[in-house]
């Protein structure tokens, strides 16, 4: 289907406090997608964690092209997870894995 | 280089921390609460620390009197925005950087006129993130409503916008990159909300730099060179 490009995004999770774990992260971001953009947006971002090490926070997820902007802006707009405060950081967005890693 | 204006570092002693933060996200200045020797000061990493102070409450008497007695003292001046009269006056006055939306409610409406006062004399319309992080659900909906009511308000009458954390904790400071987003969630397009954030804060701290300097006399007025007396 025409329209579904896919986005990467490479972030960085500061965080104060103990590790947490992709499904957490990816959890906590659609919550506060749902809550600023609403259930469609949920629904169209079809945003997925590609890789996260949860030691060092660093991470890459991949969205709908169209959705991008609006899944950055909730994640950066998340105060805490799980009770551990974090700040997200975008680093670097790029149409393919490939871009987003170099 | 992104400098954030608004950082309520309480403790002198957590200062460190807010540094440490700073520098891993990428700013290279940031503007503190606390009382500082120096409205302009820069630590050995080479992080720029900056004084501010937010006038009062208490009327327009009492606002410009602690505008008198500060301004010498701060590298950046703020009046939270409320009435009509303090905001009025702000907005018109040179020695007013901000125009802070601080505790964003119903009565922090920026009026049109003041809004083209402002752009006039330079003062800058802030929006701090923190509201945002703090608050969600309905609650964040009537922030996010103040907010973009108020950028744009600005945005049509040419008054500068700017965007601060307001963090009053280490990990609610953003990177300038997250702040941008944010931006355009308030209503800026891409290039305003880079604005906002990178030239927009920057142009301040240059601007009172230049007014702070004791070869400043006047705008458009300073000493370039001092004669020699014999």
């Amino acid at each position: 289907m025409k329209g579904r490009r896919k986005r990467y995004l490479r972030f960085f999770l500061h965080r104060d406090g103990s590790p947490l774990n992709g499904k957490q992260v990816t959890t906590e971001i659609r919550r506060n997608l749902l809550s600023l953009y609403g259930e469609v947006a949920v629904a169209d971002s079809r945003l997925y964690l590609s890789e996260y090490d949860e030691d060092s926070g660093v991470g890459i997820l991949q969205c709908n092209a169209a959705m991008l902007e609006k899944v950055i802006t909730s994640a950066v707009l998340i105060e805490s997870i799980e009770k551990t405060q974090v700040s997200f950081e975008p680093k670097k967005t790029s149409g393919t894995i490939k871009g987003i890693k170099t | 280089m992104p400098i954030d204006l608004n950082v309520r570092s309480s403790a002198s002693k957590s200062l460190d921390s807010f540094v440490n933060m700073a520098e891993k996200l990428g700013l290279t200045g940031f503007a503190i609460f606390q009382d500082r020797d120096e409205p302009f000061q820069t630590l050995e990493s080479g992080m720029d620390i900056f004084a501010r102070v937010d006038l009062p409450d208490g009327g327009l008497r009492a606002a410009k009197k602690a505008a008198k007695e500060a301004r010498p003292r701060v590298a950046v001046m703020a009046v939270p925005l409320r009435g009509v009269d303090v905001a009025n006056w702000a907005a018109e006055d040179d020695r007013i950087d901000l125009l802070t939306l601080d505790k964003p409610n119903n009565e922090c409406i920026l009026r049109e006129s003041t809004a083209k006062l402002a752009a006039i004399s330079g003062t800058a319309l802030e929006v701090p993130l923190e509201p945002l992080l703090t608050s969600s659900g309905l609650t964040r909906s009537k922030v996010i409503k103040v907010f973009r009511e108020n950028v744009q308000t600005a945005m049509g009458a040419r008054m500068q916008v700017i965007l601060s954390s307001g963090s009053k904790g280490v990990m609610s400071m953003r990177s300038p990159t997250a702040m941008q987003y944010v931006g355009l969630l308030l209503g800026l397009d891409w290039h305003h909300a880079k604005i906002a954030v990178h030239e927009g804060p920057q142009g301040i701290i240059d601007r009172n730099r230049k007014r702070l300097s004791p070869d400043f006399i006047a705008p458009g007025v300073e000493i370039v060179k001092r004669g020699e007396t014999e």
